[in-house]
C-alpha cells in the first residue's frame, strides 16, 4: 500500500502526454515511475444504478479524484412543465424519482394549491398522507434490497421485493398503477379509497413489522458488510449541508433535519414519530437510517389508520385550472431527501417556470469529496450508500 | 428575519414576502454581499444550500433565484437577481456553499448566465454538442413545431 | 459468417436449434428508467422469467443473446446503446419495453430525448405501457421465443428488415 512508499516525490509529465505522475522513492531508494489512470465507471454498469458514469483517476486502487458526469437520464421536465397544464404535469412528475411516485406528485399538488389558496378536504389530506408513507417503505426497501447486492449479497434483494410486490399489490388496489400512481389532483385526489383498502393496510403493517428483523439479522448484523461499510465514506455535517444533502443521508450525519418535523405539511404535526439520527455519517449509518425510517413510517401508517374521516376526496375546479400570478415554493421530504418545488405562475393554465429542486442531485454533488481518498472496492460501497435514483439527479 | 436584513442592508434590498416565503430582490453587484451575508450572519446562519435556478423574464433579462435555508433558525431565505439577457454575469457563490457549484453549472448551460469565478463552467446536463440555451423562452421545441399535437386538444381543453 | 447463414437448415436439426436457442435466452438488462425497476420486479420470485429459460445476469454485452431497452434513451446515451449493440455477438434479439424506448412515450416532445429506440438499433418486440406489467413483459418474451422456434436464420440474415411484434396489439 502506499504506506510502503513515500508518496511525495517529484511529479513529472509522461513522455507521451498521457497524463501526469509522480516519481516515487520504495524502500531500497528504487525509483518508480507510476502515472494516474483514468477509468471511466459507467455509464452502463452494473452497479450505478441506472446512467450514472464517474471518471476517477487512480493512482493503484487509491482514487485521485472522481468527477461524476450526469445527464445521460436528462429528459428536460422543466422545459416539458412550461408547455403542459397542472393535470399533465403530474402525470409526468411521477417519473422523476420512479420509486417513490406519489411524493413527487404531492409536492406539485401542493404548491399549486398554495398558490390557489385552496381548502383540501380533511380525508384528502390523511390518505395522501397514508400513501406517502407507504411510497416512503417501498422507496427504502429498493434501496434495502440493492446495497447489499452492491456489496456482494444477492439475497435480500428478493426479500425486499417479495415486500415490495405486497405493497404493490396495496397500491394497485387503491389506485389502478403499480409503478407511476397518477393519484394526487390539484384540490385533493384521483378518487376515493375503494371497499377494504383500509383493511388492507391494516393487515400489511405488522407482516412488514416482522420482515423487518429478518433485514437486522441478514445484513446489519453480518460481519463482512460492517467490515465494508463502517467507516467508509464519512460525510461531516457541516460538509452535507454546505453540499445541500437532505434526507436519510443528513440524518446518518447527525443532523435531524426532516420536513415533516420543522415544517410540518399535511397533518405530519397530528402524528407520533421520530426522526432516527446516525452517529458517525458512515455508509453503515446511512443504511441502518433506511430501516430505522421504515419502522417510522409504519409507525405513521398505524396512526393515520384511525384518523381519516369520512367526506368528500377532492373539490371542484374550474374546467381550465389556472394558478393566479406570482410564485410559491414547497418543500416535501421526498424518501430520498428534501424535494422542493419553485413555480412562477403568469396567471395561465401552464406553469411559466416549474423548478424542481431534486434531492438526488446536490447528494450527487458531494461525491467528489466522499470518493477521494477510497479505495475501489469502497467506491461502489459509498456510491450505494448515496441512495440516489438518476431519473432524479438529471429530470 | 426581514427587518434584520434591512437594518443591514439599507436599500440595497428590496424584500417581499409571498407565500410565507422570505424573498430579497438585490441588483447583480450586491448579489455577492448578500450570499455573505446569509452564510455568516449569526442570525440568519444560513448553511443548507436548497437551490439555485433561474427563470426567464423575457424583457427584463433572466432572473437568478438562489434559496438557502438555516438548519439552526429553520428559516429559508430566497435572494434574486436580474441579469441581461446577452453577457449577463454574477459572481459564484460556490465557495460558500459547495453545492452551488452544480446548480450554477445548470444555471450556465440552460440560460446562458456566466458566472465569474466558478472553477469548471462546463456542460453538466445536456451533451457537448448541444447548442443553445433551452430554457429560454426562445429556444422552441421542435417536436411540438414539426408536429401538431395529435390529441387536438391542448392543455386544459 | 459460415453455413449458418447460407444453407436452410432441414427440419429436425432446425427444430432442435431454435428450441435450444429460444429456451436460453440470456438478457444484457439495459435498464435505463422506470422500466427497469418493473424489468427488475419481472425478474424477482413472484414473475419470475427465469422459469422461461431467460437468464437475467449476463455479465456483459458479449456474452447476450437479448438486449432488453427499458426507459428513455436520451440523445447523450444513444451512442452509449449503439456501441453495446455492436457489441453483442449474432443472432441477437431486441425487445424495447415501455413507451419511452418505443417511441419517446411522455417525453415525446422533449430536446434530448430520443424518439424511440428504433431510431438507433432495430427492434424484434415492442411492449407498449407506461410501466408496462410484469405480465406483459412475459408475453413479449413468449412471443419472441415462438418467433426464435419457428425462425430461419438464413431468411433472418438475408432479408435486413425486422418485422416487429407488438404485444397486445390484436392477435
Amino acid at each position: 500500500m502506499a504506506s510502503e512508499l513515500d508518496r511525495g516525490g517529484a511529479a513529472f509529465q509522461a513522455a507521451d502526454g498521457t497524463g501526469v505522475g509522480i516519481i516515487l522513492r520504495d524502500k531500497a531508494d528504487r525509483e518508480l515511475r507510476t502515472q494516474d489512470m483514468t477509468l471511466n465507471v459507467g455509464p452502463q454498469h452494473p452497479a450505478t444504478h441506472g446512467v450514472l458514469r464517474v471518471l476517477v483517476t487512480l493512482d493503484g486502487e487509491m482514487i485521485e479524484d472522481a468527477q461524476p458526469v450526469i445527464g445521460y437520464m436528462h429528459r428536460a421536465f422543466e422545459k416539458l412543465a412550461e408547455y403542459r397544464d397542472y393535470r399533465q404535469i403530474i402525470a409526468l412528475v411521477n417519473r422523476h424519482d420512479w420509486v417513490s411516485s406519489i411524493c413527487n406528485e404531492l409536492g406539485v399538488a401542493l404548491v399549486v394549491e398554495k398558490q390557489m389558496d385552496l381548502e383540501v378536504p380533511e380525508r384528502a389530506t390523511w390518505i395522501r398522507m397514508l400513501m406517502a408513507e407507504w411510497t416512503r417503505v417501498l422507496n427504502h426497501l429498493m434501496f434495502v434490497g440493492s446495497y447489499p447486492l452492491e456489496l456482494g449479497a444477492i439475497t435480500p434483494m428478493f426479500y425486499a421485493f417479495r415486500e415490495r410486490e405486497e405493497i404493490q399489490a396495496l397500491m394497485e388496489w387503491i389506485t389502478g398503477g403499480r409503478l407511476h400512481l397518477t393519484y394526487c389532483r390539484v384540490g385533493g385526489l384521483k378518487q376515493d379509497l375503494p371497499r377494504g383498502a383500509i383493511q388492507m393496510s391494516r393487515d400489511l403493517v405488522p407482516r412488514m413489522r416482522e420482515r423487518l428483523k429478518e433485514y437486522d439479522d441478514l445484513v446489519l448484523g453480518n460481519d463482512i458488510f460492517m467490515a465494508r461499510t463502517r467507516g467508509i465514506g464519512v460525510l461531516p455535517a457541516d460538509v452535507a449541508c454546505s453540499y445541500g444533502v437532505s434526507g436519510a443521508l443528513l440524518q446518518a450525519s447527525g443532523v435531524p433535519e426532516d420536513a415533516r418535523r420543522t415544517e410540518p405539511y399535511l397533518f405530519y404535526d397530528q402524528v407520533e414519530f421520530d426522526v432516527p439520527t446516525g452517529r458517525n455519517g458512515d455508509c453503515y449509518d446511512r443504511f441502518s437510517m433506511l430501516l430505522a425510517r421504515i419502522r417510522e413510517s409504519l409507525r405513521i401508517i398505524e396512526q393515520v389508520h384511525d384518523r381519516i374521516p369520512p367526506g368528500p376526496v377532492n373539490v371542484k375546479l374550474p374546467k381550465v385550472v389556472r394558478a393566479p400570478e406570482g410564485h410559491a415554493y414547497v418543500r416535501c421530504e421526498n424518501p430520498l431527501g428534501q424535494l422542493s418545488y419553485y413555480m412562477v405562475s403568469h396567471g395561465e393554465k401552464t406553469p411559466w417556470r416549474f423548478k424542481m429542486r431534486t434531492p438526488s442531485f446536490n447528494n450527487i454533488s458531494s461525491l467528489p469529496y466522499l470518493l477521494k481518498g477510497t479505495l475501489v472496492p469502497d467506491m461502489i460501497a459509498v456510491m450505494g450508500s448515496m441512495f440516489f435514483i438518476v431519473g432524479d439527479i438529471d429530470r | 428575519m426581514r427587518d434584520h436584513l434591512v437594518a443591514e442592508l439599507g436599500d440595497a434590498v428590496q424584500p417581499e414576502i409571498s407565500f410565507g416565503l422570505l424573498t430579497v430582490t438585490v441588483t447583480p453587484g450586491d448579489w455577492r454581499r448578500v450570499a455573505e451575508l446569509a452564510r455568516h450572519d449569526p442570525e440568519l446562519a444560513c448553511n443548507f444550500f436548497d437551490f439555485l435556478c433561474g427563470v426567464d423574464e423575457e424583457a427584463d433579462g433572466i432572473g437568478v433565484v438562489l434559496h438557502v435555508y438555516s438548519t439552526s433558525h429553520h428559516h429559508h431565505l430566497q435572494v434574486r437577481a436580474l441579469v441581461p439577457r446577452d453577457g449577463g454575469q454574477l459572481p459564484t457563490v460556490h465557495d460558500l456553499w459547495a453545492g452551488a457549484d452544480w446548480h450554477e453549472r445548470e444555471t450556465w448551460e440552460l440560460f446562458g448566465v456566466v458566472f465569474d469565478g466558478h472553477p469548471n463552467l462546463a456542460k453538466l446536463l445536456l451533451p457537448e454538442e448541444f447548442e443553445g440555451f433551452p430554457l429560454r423562452k426562445e429556444f422552441a421545441l421542435l417536436a411540438r413545431e414539426a408536429k401538431p399535437w395529435p390529441g387536438a386538444k391542448e392543455p386544459g381543453e | 459468417m459460415g453455413l449458418v447463414d447460407s444453407v436452410e437448415m432441414p427440419q429436425p436439426i432446425k427444430f432442435v436449434f431454435n428450441w435450444g436457442r429460444k429456451y436460453s435466452l440470456w438478457v444484457f438488462n439495459f435498464g435505463l428508467a422506470c422500466c427497469a425497476i418493473e424489468f427488475i420486479a419481472t425478474s424477482m420470485a413472484r414473475h419470475d422469467f427465469i422459469r422461461l429459460g431467460v437468464i437475467p445476469f449476463a455479465h456483459g454485452p458479449r456474452q447476450a443473446d437479448l438486449l432488453v431497452v427499458s426507459g428513455t434513451l436520451t440523445d447523450k446515451m444513444a451512442p452509449a446503446i449503439q456501441r453495446l449493440y455492436a457489441e453483442m455477438p449474432e443472432p441477437k434479439y431486441v425487445i424495447s419495453f415501455g413507451s419511452c424506448s418505443n417511441c419517446g412515450g411522455p417525453y415525446w416532445d422533449s430536446y434530448s430525448v430520443t424518439k424511440g429506440v428504433d431510431q438507433i438499433i432495430p427492434v424484434d418486440v415492442y411492449v407498449p405501457g407506461c410501466p408496462p406489467r410484469p405480465e406483459a413483459l412475459l408475453h413479449g418474451i413468449m412471443k419472441l421465443q415462438e418467433r426464435i422456434g419457428s425462425e430461419s436464420l438464413k431468411e433472418r440474415y438475408a432479408r435486413g428488415e425486422l418485422e416487429p411484434i407488438v404485444v397486445g396489439a390484436g392477435a
